[in-house]
């Protein structure tokens, strides 16, 4: 079970842990602490590794709330490894985590193909899509891309919008992929200074 | 407070890239373990996420107009949004309007764009004066540019008569590749 201090502070976009402290150094204090006396060392831990954890689900599994759950599901195993001593090596702490949250996902995308294929025999196909919550400004982040060209603003909605890659906006742009990529980075580099406040240019 | 500092930082175009899966997929492990593992690169690839997500959302709200391209529109036009278009080419006389449930009103205008780097379009009314200049359109297989304008705006406008200038902006200067004229008639409900 997570120790309640665990459930504040989310990944979700809620206020950040204060920063400093040393994965190594946190994972060896659980290991060494008898049970239930490192409760504040655990949820440093915690939130220190679930965005991480989170971003790494979001990334594979495409899905926030799934991600959410494999962040929960990834730090409880972690630290009942911690707990019970069945962690080794707790200076690579970060390469256990990653090495579990590898797994669950193989696990989570091999459960999902066999939901898949049964939902697309006898389900039919639902055109809602999932609720999401805002994590920018969007008033912001459009007048940001009011900022840039129209061709750097038609690649970065392409690629998030339209969901397509750099060789399929390419052939659409007639574009090398690499210049959709050049392209891209630069937008989204400027987009970020724009959201940060420091972009104040002319637009290019 | 800022994250603590990485001394080999990824940079933040191989973030874009291993977040869009644009790297190969031999480096993607070394890229995780070091994300993992430090807080600075982390929190820079939830930037990239966090842009991705954010611009998803503008989409999905249907807050993308200007220069578009049939990918754009085809994912609009499958999320249910109204989309009128008109197609021209270069010279071409456009007899537009937008309806009540029109929610884009795009303009498809063909010249010969091919191996033009850079085309600028221009919006001018009747009288010649400059009403809009949108920056280096993306131009779709060297032979059209997309424009969206929101329903709304459309609608409040009067009847009347515009143009659309497309140019080639070049070292040299400035030339015009395609001219289009718009015959506007007023939205009655």
């Amino acid at each position: 079970m997570l120790p309640s201090t665990l459930m504040t502070g989310s990944s979700n976009g809620g206020p950040r842990e204060p920063v400093g402290d040393d994965l190594a150094t946190l994972a060896r204090r659980i290991a060494a602490a008898p049970p239930g006396a490192a409760a504040d060392e655990e949820a440093r831990l915690f939130r220190a590794l679930a965005p991480r954890v989170r971003l790494y689900g979001l990334k594979y599994l495409r899905d926030r709330a799934r991600a959410d759950d494999l962040s929960q599901q990834v730090l409880l195993t972690t630290l009942e490894r911690l707990r019970s001593g069945g962690i080794h090596e707790p200076e690579r702490i970060a390469s256990f985590v990653l090495g579990t949250s590898r797994a669950m996902v193989i696990d989570l995308l091999r459960g999902e193909r066999r939901r898949r294929d049964l939902r697309e025999r006898f389900v039919p196909k639902s055109a809602a899509a999932e609720a999401p919550r805002e994590p920018l400004d969007l008033g912001r982040l459009a007048e940001c891309l009011t900022r840039l060209s129209e061709r750097a603003r038609a690649v970065v909605t392409m690629t998030f919008y339209a969901e397509r890659d750099a060789a399929e906006i390419a052939e659409e742009l007639t574009l090398s992929p690499g210049n959709v990529r050049v392209t891209r980075h630069r937008a989204l580099a400027r987009l970020r200074l724009c959201m940060e406040g420091a972009d104040e240019e002319a637009p290019s | 407070m800022s994250p603590r500092r990485c001394e080999r930082p990824v940079p933040f175009e191989d973030l874009v890239d291993y977040w869009l899966d644009g790297r190969p997929p031999e480096e993607q492990p070394g890229i995780e373990e070091h994300l993992f593992g430090c807080e600075e690169c982390s929190a820079g690839l939830e930037t990239v996420a966090a842009l991705g997500e954010a611009v998803r959302l503008l989409g999905l709200e249907g807050r993308l107009l200007g220069g578009l391209g049939p990918s754009l529109l085809e994912r609009l036009e499958r999320e249910g949004r109204v989309i009128r278009r008109y197609r021209a080419a270069a010279a071409g006389h456009i007899h537009c309007t937008a309806g009540a449930d029109d929610d884009l009103v795009v303009l498809e205008l063909a010249a010969d764009l091919a191996d033009i780097e850079r085309v600028d379009l221009l919006h001018l009314a009747a009288d010649g004066t400059l009403l809009q200049r949108a920056r280096q359109l993306p131009v779709i297989g060297g032979r059209e540019v997309v424009w969206a304008s929101p329903g709304d705006l459309i609608r409040s406008l009067p009847t009347s008569i515009m143009f659309v200038r497309l140019m080639a902006v070049e070292p040299e200067g400035e030339r015009l590749v395609g001219e289009y004229i718009l015959h506007h008639t007023a939205y009655r409900p």
